[in-house]
């Protein structure tokens, strides 16, 4: 086992900050349900130590210890002249544990289920499991899988070709938008709801029509990009097409429901965002053409 | 990007909601879709809009057919469908996810617990009865916690929780393991002998509860269960006739058994008629009305995930987190605070809640005999806790009859230590007549104001532990040092360590008492529950009337919900076991010839010199006419501090001093509780 497996992540160590501070604000302001003692402890920790914390510095994290059922104030529990780290490691290759499958996992669920785990089996370790103490991390979690970056709006980068304001380019582009997305839906497009809802429903994990969908809307704006639009129309047309690539990559997301449901969370609010900007000028395209 | 603060309140509820109650609180919006049925009649062609169908004809599927046939759309229109959507169809979805996401947590983390911990995956040998029994526990712990939540919400999320968990999954409890792995030796293994098994049989034993006699004990007990139980049953009369949500009751009495405060008796505070009206509107609402019953959803749906969290913590590795009494035998640790032979015979087959009454539907017609079963459940219920009542003070009794402290002074004069430094005052002045008061320590040399308390406080405290600078005077290192010499092993008498491991179990017995209690409550619940619905069962029409058969069903419905808190006739046997098991530790205590409290005072006798050292008899402990010692100090004549008349100096700085004077044990084991 590498401990580095243990280490939180650079978000994590940010959301423990967060919840430090929060823990011990809401802590100190509430101090009805903590006793002094409590208190006192509390004061001399932080949540990265206690995730971190190794005692006897034998290797084994204090919460390892608490697991395996060492002292975490002693490097070799047992005191047969082999410390507990070492113990532990030669244990485990007796058993046939092959510690690389620990670090396999990198997907984001996963990183987060262990840092849950470890944190909570810190805080309890050490007494600090209580209510308000869990109630506080578990509102933090929920902001923190739903914190994620913005999909960066590509727009600045779109060269839309613009023409003249005229009846015919009107026309004209009218039946080339029509044509591409008929084209589009004809593979697909605006079926991604359905996809996913029968993805959950039919409890199947695989997703390779939802990326498919995902390619159209990437396709829909590459192919809304060659035609070219009357200035009226311009910037809704430049902006439909940036928010097509930004609904093609929520959908990307949306597609790890399975693997890594944080990504495919995130990827829904992502979504519901993008996809309502590709709804309204759709809607604007169909005033433009009435 | 930070979702706005509405979203994650929402996330929270979502996380916890769709894991537990998978659809139940959250139906698709009839109240609203009503209002818009017309609407999506005319852009879908049928109102029943559900997860399945979610966006055939929705959003940008609906935008682009409209762009398509140049059909305009009212913006009124499109407003409400995208409300429309937005509850009915990305909502719904997210829970989904978030539902997925609780299982994926769960389940990584449980692999990563078998990857880390024991690796080896045949130590969980049924992985999916695994994981459910987590759930399953999770729910229990969870509807327990938030049933006794001041939040008016709490308690219909209970019912709901337990009423839509019961129905999707019956289960049993998963089966001793330990004698698959180990073998035959798996006895030798719980006896204490490491070497049978060795590390496999210890992985197998701590990580599985079923595999040790604490973890199976309390799968096995169905009063360890009972604490969700005792929560669905309690109200299962209120479920009934609320539409199945329950009354929120507090505590109006309580009562201190054994230094742990209980419930006597709870007044309804809230009906659940109240509670009906009050969820319905919190599950069809709109998202306004949402963000506004925000903070005490949220409040109550956390403590929902904090129960998935500590069940984590007790469920997957339970029996690795409890410390063992004494620590030194780390590797070995298991068996230490056991509940001894108690339950051991019956582990295994113990019934879970869920599937208390074997069998997913009440029979109306046998509703006079679940009614007896309950009756003779809730009878030995009381006698078990009464047989419990009776054990401990016995061994209280028999721990007193030994020389020496009791068995945890240790840690308890530790934590009483720690407690007292933590109070201590923050200021310099303060402090210092703080542990003067206490202690009769007297800070000197020329130390300033600029001194950090804490730094001074936690080196006084350190001393006084043993810890920091001059150990070989630290009061409680010293008594320590001077108890463990006077009362060892060797120097005590035979019967000490039997009464010891007795002395260990007594949390175990308390618990099963307080659960025991529980387990009453929810049988006299389900008593009242079942004479609700025989009373409605006697005033159902003739079956040759034409209502017959629907007033049957429905009433079939309201019997199945109270099936969760209904006993079985192998809960009373249980229960039956567990009374004859305490029956026989109370003779193993207290037989007046062969007893551990006999077999002390003979042996006192015969061992004068230790005899004087006996701790005094609480008087109320002792039969009456038994003489009692009348000194508690444990080292007469002892001076606990340094040689001479003072305690240690130490040196906080090279300008800074404390003096530390002798101490009579007496006073040092009065401050810290040590008896």
């Amino acid at each position: 086992m590498t401990t580095q497996n243990y280490l939180p992540s650079k978000k994590l160590s940010i959301f423990l900050l967060i919840f430090l501070v929060i823990f011990f604000s809401l802590f100190f302001f509430n101090k009805k349900n903590y006793s002094n003692n409590e208190a006192a402890n509390i004061k001399n920790i932080s949540a990265s130590t206690l995730v971190l914390n190794d005692q006897d510095m034998d290797g084994l994290y204090d919460w390892e210890e608490s697991l395996w059922g060492t002292d975490p104030k002693q490097k070799d529990s047992d005191q047969n002249g082999i410390n507990d780290k070492e113990e532990t490691e030669l244990k485990k290759n007796e058993l046939g544990i092959t510690t690389d499958q620990e670090s396999t996992s990198a997907n984001q669920t996963d990183q987060l289920a262990k840092e849950i785990f470890s944190l909570a089996v810190s805080l309890n370790q050490n007494g600090l499991l209580t209510q308000e103490g869990v109630e506080n991390l578990t509102k933090i979690l929920g902001d923190q899988i739903l914190t994620t970056e913005e999909i960066e709006n590509p727009e600045s980068e779109i060269q839309v070709q613009v023409i003249e304001n005229s009846a015919e380019n009107k026309e004209k582009y009218k039946a080339a938008v029509l044509k591409t997305i008929e084209s589009a839906k004809n593979k697909g497009f605006g079926g991604e709801l359905t996809e996913f809802s029968k993805i959950i429903a039919e409890e199947s994990d695989n997703t390779e029509n939802l990326e498919k969908i995902s390619q159209t809307y990437s396709d829909l704006a590459d192919e809304l990009i060659q035609i070219k639009a009357p200035e009226e129309i311009s910037s809704i047309h430049k902006s439909l097409i940036s928010e097509l690539i930004r609904t093609s990559l929520s959908i990307n997301l949306m597609s790890n429901y399975y693997s890594d449901p944080i990504l495919s969370l995130r990827g829904i609010f992502l979504y519901k965002k993008y996809s309502d900007n590709v709804e309204k000028h759709l809607y604007s395209l169909l005033s433009y053409f009435q | 990007m930070q979702f706005p603060r509405f979203f994650s309140g929402f996330l929270s509820i979502v996380l916890t909601i769709s894991f537990i109650f998978q659809g139940m609180l959250f139906p698709i919006k009839k109240a609203e879709a009503s209002k818009i049925d017309s609407l999506i009649k005319s852009v879908a062609g049928s109102a029943a809009v559900g997860l399945a169908s979610c966006g055939a004809t929705m959003g940008v599927s609906f935008a682009t057919e409209k762009l398509l046939s140049l059909q305009s759309v009212p913006s009124s229109e499109s407003s409400q469908i995208g409300s429309f959507i937005k509850e009915n169809c990305m909502d719904p979805i997210a829970r989904s996810v978030s539902q997925q996401l609780l299982a994926k947590l769960t389940e990584n983390t449980i692999n990563w617990i078998n990857t880390g911990f024991n690796g080896n995956p045949f130590y969980i040998k049924d992985f999916d009865s695994y994981v459910t029994s987590v759930a399953d526990n999770s729910i229990k712990s969870t509807a327990s916690k938030i049933s006794q939540s001041n939040s008016p919400f709490s308690a219909k999320i209970s019912s709901s929780l337990i009423i839509s968990y019961v129905r999707s999954n019956q289960e049993t409890t998963p089966d001793f393991t330990l004698d698959k792995i180990v073998g035959d030796n798996w006895q030798q293994f719980s006896d204490g002998d490491f070497k049978q098994g060795g590390w496999d049989a210890w992985l197998a034993t701590t990580i599985l509860p079923q595999n040790n006699q604490i973890g199976s004990s309390f799968l096995a007990s169905d009063l360890a269960t009972k604490q969700i139980e005792k929560k669905v049953s309690s109200n299962n009369q209120d479920i009934a006739q609320n539409d199945g949500f329950l009354s929120m009751k507090k505590c109006v009495e309580k009562e201190v058994v054994f230094g742990q405060e209980e419930c006597k008796k709870y007044e309804t505070v809230t009906p659940g008629s109240v509670i009906s009206e009050q969820l319905k509107k919190v599950s069809l609402t709109g998202n306004e009305q949402l963000q506004n019953t925000e903070d005490p959803v949220d409040a109550a749906l956390n403590k929902v995930f904090t129960a998935l969290l500590n069940n984590l913590i007790q469920k997957g590795v339970s029996s690795l987190t409890t410390n063992v009494p004494g620590g030194s035998n780390a590797f070995g640790g298991y068996g230490s605070n056991s509940l001894g032979g108690l339950l051991s015979g019956t582990g295994a087959q113990g019934a879970g809640w869920v599937n208390a009454a074997g069998s997913q539907e009440i029979v109306l017609e046998d509703l006079p005999n679940y009614l007896q079963i309950q009756q003779e459940y809730a009878q030995k219920s009381t006698q078990l806790q009464q047989k419990i009542s009776t054990l401990v003070p016995l061994i209280y009794q028999a721990d007193f009859c030994l020389p020496g402290p009791r068995p945890t002074w240790k840690e308890e004069a530790s934590s009483q230590l720690s407690y007292l430094s933590s109070s201590a005052p923050s200021s310099i002045y303060a402090l210092i007549n703080y542990f003067q008061n206490i202690y009769g320590l007297t800070l000197g040399g020329s130390f300033g104001l600029t001194y950090d308390p804490t730094t001074v406080r936690n080196v006084i405290v350190g001393t006084m532990e043993g810890r920091a600078h001059s150990q070989s005077g630290a009061y409680l290192f010293g008594y320590k040092d001077y108890i463990n010499q006077r009362f060892s092993g060797a120097s005590q008498i035979p019967i000490a360590s039997a009464i010891n491991k007795e002395y260990t179990e007594i949390e175990s017995y308390n618990t099963l008492k307080t659960l025991s209690g529980e387990s009453y409550e929810n049988a006299m619940s389900s008593i009242s529950s079942i004479n609700y619905i025989s009373n409605l069962f006697n005033q159902l029409p003739d079956k040759n009337d034409p209502t017959y058969a629907d007033k049957r069903k429905e009433l079939q419905k309201k019997a199945d919900n109270i099936l969760p808190g209904i006993y079985s006739e192998e809960n009373v046997d249980l229960l039956d076991s567990q009374i004859q098991e305490i029956d026989s530790k109370i003779d193993y205590v207290s037989n007046p010839s062969s007893g551990l409290i006999a077999e002390c005072q003979n042996e006192l006798l015969a061992y004068p010199s230790v005899a004087k050292e006996r701790r005094p008899y609480p008087a109320q402990l002792l039969p009456s006419g038994v003489n009692y010692q009348t000194s508690q100090t444990f080292l007469p004549g002892v001076t606990i501090g340094s040689d001479g008349s003072f305690g240690p100096t130490i040196f906080i700085s090279d300008y800074m001093t404390v003096d530390t004077p002798a101490m009579n044990p007496s006073i040092f084991e009065q401050k810290l509780g040590i008896y």
